[in-house]
């Protein structure tokens, strides 16, 4: 096998019987899978009628109302909300898939996250009612199982949408409102469970501490998977870090520096999603800053380089009552107007796409076999499976390096020391694994969240990003719509 | 019931009975049916490539520049897997877009008007020829189904009726790439080309390069021999798919995510071009072996699938007594038929000929169409199943009629005689319901009634191969639309309601010219 990759690589020819042999690939039936098989189409049944539930969407005054006075009969109330929650949206996502055309939904990745659902929405439908403080703590680290699970899926998603890219399955626009609707969905399914274990965590400790609930009470409290934002705080952080990888990139050359106009601003917001917008941003700017640099200076020598600094990042703070803007200035030498109107989008056209989708193939450790741990961890009532805590699961630690690689957005942050190293890690991802992915999926997490980001360019000189935010604490009063099923 | 009688597929094949027998199959959960998929779709998926981990590479810290990209053989295992999943897809999609073989019936004639042309026409190197031309049509039909069907929903494919179609697609592709593989291969050694080792393929320069099927040719009459192997062989791996076809989108149609009729319409058009083709190119072979080189075309009485001499009276009778031994069946009755006969001469003069009893056609003179016998036998046996039945469910004593009209050519005149043939087909059989006439022609639409079956049918269904159910699969008016359209005949229907039903058939022939010339 070997030899004949040797082979490969360097002839990047192929032999016919090879591609005989890959035609029963494109069967929809394969032998790795539980579920893609002669009787899944008639168990699917199930799924269609769940996918007819009503959505209860889940708005922000929910969130903060539930967490202000936890008793035991509300805890156990929300666990059972996420209970039969989950499987009505995963129903939905699972439904879309179905109606996409075979040659989308079969394709190698997205068949895995089809299927991936369809496990997940079959072990939660089997969980029976929970009714006590112990039935819920099972269930907890069965969410905990199922939110570890599908870290998976991104890179899946990411690698399918490249693809069909690739093979012009679908035009842009749609597979960009495909993609953005799974991940928003997502973010959406993963927000429910994760708060919920959260709220079962402070239930916990609060009957340890034999008092009454100690949450926040700040009027703009949220819930507790929002954190008090301090926007220098974090800009400067996410520099520092970005700094240090970068030094190493570029031993000897001083690094831009970073310039913040504006008083700082507090707000609420998911710590993990708002590291993640502001790394890449940042990434950007100083990246692009740094080889602007190098280019223009090319004429002169290391020594004489060192001693010039190159142009700073400046960023502009502007506050008001319900929103907060920043303004991210770049003198990175700009970007092609061409190249700007699509940088949102998740479809690439085919030779792009196939660059990108070469750089995935190249992560370390990347193994694409079919795999789905959510059928070892069913959830069942009594003795369930234990399974690890969230803590330590053990995943491969190159999986969970390759999530990091992707910016591992979904790691509610628990404690510092893991937020450390998941911001180390997501700073740290090496240039030349450019997914081409970072910009769609920030725009859809601030999307999510009611924000707006855009992007202008000087061409030649920088580049501006606009990122605005709402403030989520003010929208209690109004009726902040912000989930998609 | 008993009126289950044999439901027809294209052509007519003796197929061994225990090969497919569609009432076991029918269960997705017989283990019966699994090994039978098992056995006609192995399912060879890409061995699964070794998962090397880094090592090393377990801390978050950060690592500077040459951090470690995954080893060779890890990731351009990964980039084969998508390279040779792509390519797949790719050349599925380039065989698509090619245009759709047209056929001709004349052009189906050729050889024997290129021999009687030019009389030092090789018939071997037609022969090869032919075979290149059928090879690359059928390339591009099953490209064309393929991709047909990856445009689907991904939850109608994954109905398992519609998934052995697929599949069945698939393996055709298969079979036709392997047989150029093992072509090209056993030319390149012979040819003693630049083979360092002994190899078991040919070797690809691109991977998105299909132009491979583009510049192999069949050259020797062994390499026809193959050719045909796989034909025959690719002609039955298709037999039975219209049944397992219909039942899938019985079980589909329920989502209303398919436009059936659409759908429909193209399939079986395409696979009764991809049959045509294939059995053509196997009967030339054997005629042509049989005549011997330098034999005269002019001397068999068939070129291909092109019968010269049928006789629509022996036709109409075969059908007609095949059609009425299942009646009997049911219903205990037998149905007369009588026709009547025109033929206009070349001067327009009209023969009639009066036959009360078709039974008895041979004492008359017979009504010659040169045509393809199978597609007339299938609309003559759908379109008298139906009267019978109709006469037979009303207890009507009177005989079901034929008006039969063809056309002699004149072949002294300069200009092309195309034979033509018009069948009106009338029964009494009380008509068809006004609200149901416009369903007719649609698929799975049918007027027969499965509930009322009792068991005895079964025993004598589940027989030889063709035990297929006559009526209730619904299929069989469009079908015969399909196949009367496709070399520009037609079929319309008349009812009277409370009286009876007429169908006029037509079909439109050959040039006789090119018979003689």
């Amino acid at each position: 096998m070997s030899s004949l990759l040797k082979q490969h690589a360097t002839q990047q020819s192929v032999k016919l019987s090879e591609i005989i042999s890959s035609i029963n690939g494109l069967s929809p039936y394969h032998n790795y899978s539980k579920l893609l098989n002669e009787q899944h189409f008639y168990q699917n049944s199930i799924m269609l009628q769940w996918s007819e539930r009503t959505v209860h969407p889940v708005t922000l005054r929910q969130l903060a109302n539930f967490g202000k006075r936890l008793t035991k009969e509300k805890l156990i109330s929300g666990a059972n909300f996420v209970r039969t929650e989950l499987p009505t949206r995963l129903a939905l996502k699972i439904k879309e898939l179905q109606r996409l055309d075979f040659e989308i939904s079969n394709n190698f990745h997205l068949r895995q996250v089809y299927e991936s659902y369809y496990h997940c929405f079959n072990a939660f439908r089997r969980t029976g009612s929970i009714d006590t403080l112990d039935e819920n703590e099972n269930f907890c680290n069965f969410l905990s199982n199922v939110l570890d699970d599908h870290l998976l899926i991104l890179p899946h998603l990411m690698m399918g949408s490249l693809e069909v890219s690739i093979l012009q399955l679908l035009p842009q626009q749609k597979l960009d409102e495909f993609i953005s609707s799974m991940i928003r969905s997502r973010i959406s399914r993963r927000l429910i469970m994760e708060q919920h274990i959260s709220l079962s965590k402070s239930f916990l400790e609060q009957e340890k501490n034999g008092g009454a609930v100690v949450l926040d009470k700040s009027p703009d409290f949220v819930g507790l998977v929002f954190q008090t934002i301090s926007a220098h705080d974090h800009l400067k952080l996410m520099t520092s870090y970005i700094s240090v990888f970068l030094q190493t990139q570029y031993p000897g050359i001083q690094l831009p520096e970073l310039i913040i106009e504006g008083k700082d601003v507090q707000f609420q917001f998911m710590k993990s999603h708002i590291n993640y917008i502001f790394a890449e941003i940042l990434r950007n700017a100083l990246k692009s800053t740094l080889e602007q640099f190098v280019q223009t200076h090319k004429h002169l020598t290391q020594e004489q380089l060192s001693q010039i600094k190159p142009p700073p990042i400046k960023v502009q703070i502007i506050n008001s009552k319900r929103e907060v803007e920043f303004v991210f200035s770049d003198q990175g030498g700009g970007i092609p107007r061409e190249k700007l109107d699509k940088i949102w989008s998740f479809g690439k056209n085919p030779i792009r796409a196939a660059k990108y989708l070469h750089t995935f193939h190249r992560m370390p450790g990347l193994d694409l076999t079919p795999q789905f741990p959510i059928l070892d961890h069913q959830y069942t009532r009594h003795g369930a499976k234990v399974a690890p805590a969230p803590n330590q699961h053990q995943h491969d630690p190159i999986i969970k390096d390759l999530m990091h690689n992707l910016g591992s957005i979904d790691d509610a942050v628990v404690d510092v020391e893991q937020e450390k190293s998941t911001l180390k890690s997501l700073v740290s991802r090496p240039f030349e694994f450019t997914l081409g992915v970072s910009l769609p999926m920030c725009k859809v997490y601030t999307d999510y969240w009611n924000g707006d980001l855009n992007m202008c360019s000087v061409e030649g000189y920088g580049t501006d990003v606009y990122l605005k935010l709402s403030k989520l604490g003010m929208s209690l009063d109004h009726r902040a719509q912000l989930d998609r099923a | 019931m008993i009126s289950q009688v044999l439901r027809k597929t294209t052509g007519v094949s003796t197929k061994p009975a225990a090969l497919h027998n569609s009432r076991l199959l029918n269960s997705p959960f017989s283990t019966k049916s699994k090994q039978l998929q098992l056995s006609l779709f192995k399912q060879i998926s890409r061995p699964q490539q070794q998962k090397q981990l880094i090592k090393g590479f377990t801390n978050n810290s950060i690592v500077p520049n040459k951090r470690a990209l995954s080893t060779t053989t890890d990731s351009e295992a990964v980039q084969i897997q998508h390279k040779l999943r792509t390519s797949v897809q790719q050349l599925i999609h380039q065989l698509s877009t090619k245009p759709l073989p047209t056929v001709s019936l004349n052009d189906l004639l050729k050889f024997q008007t290129k021999q009687h042309n030019d009389k030092s026409a090789n018939t071997t190197v037609m022969l090869v020829q032919n075979a290149n031309e059928t090879l690359n049509d059928l390339f591009v039909l099953v490209g064309k189904r393929l991709m047909k069907f990856a445009k689907l929903p991904y939850i109608v494919m994954l109905n398992p009726k519609m998934a052995l179609i697929y599949n069945t697609y698939l393996d055709t592709l298969k079979v036709l790439l392997q047989f150029v593989d093992s072509q090209m291969l056993a030319a390149n050694s012979t040819s003693g080309a630049n083979v360092e080792k002994p190899d078991d393929s040919i070797l690809l320069s691109q991977f998105d390069d299909c132009s491979y099927l583009d510049d192999f040719k069949i050259v020797t009459p062994e390499q026809n021999e193959d050719f045909i192997n796989v034909l025959n062989k690719i002609i039955e791996m298709h037999t039975d798919n219209v049944s397992y076809l219909s039942e899938g989108f019985e079980e589909v149609n329920g989502m209303q995510l398919v436009d059936e009729k659409v759908f429909l319409n193209d399939h079986l058009k395409e696979r009764i071009l991809m049959r045509l083709l294939a059995q053509h190119h196997i009967k030339l072979t054997s005629q042509l072996k049989e005549l011997g080189e330098g034999g005269d075309l002019g001397k068999l009485d068939s070129i291909g699938i092109i019968d010269k001499n049928i006789n629509i009276l022996d036709l109409l009778n075969r059908s007609f007594q095949f059609v009425n031994d299942m009646a009997a069946l049911k219903y205990d009755e037998r149905i007369g038929m009588k026709v009547k006969t025109i033929t206009i001469n070349p001067d327009n003069s009209r023969t009639v000929q009066e036959i009360e009893d078709i039974g008895k056609f041979e004492d008359y003179e017979p009504i010659v169409f040169p045509y393809i016998t199978s597609h007339i036998e299938y609309v003559f046996n759908e379109i008298l199943k139906n009267s019978t039945r109709a006469h037979a469910e009303n207890n009507v004593s009177e005989p079901v009629e034929a008006l039969v009209v063809v056309n002699k050519p004149d072949l002294t005149s300069p200009d092309p005689q195309l034979y033509k043939l018009e069948v009106r087909v009338s029964d009494k059989g009380k008509g068809v319901k006004p609200e149901i006439i416009d369903k007719l022609f649609e698929y799975s639409f049918t007027t027969f009634d499965d509930q009322a079956e009792d068991d005895d049918y079964k025993t004598l269904n589940s027989g030889s191969q063709s035990a297929n159910i006559i009526a209730g699969m619904g299929y069989g008016l469009p079908l015969s639309l399909t196949y009367n359209k496709l070399f520009h005949g037609d079929i319309r229907l008349k009812s009277i309601y409370g009286d009876g039903t007429n169908v006029y058939l037509s079909w439109t022939g050959i040039d006789a010219k090119k018979l003689i010339e």
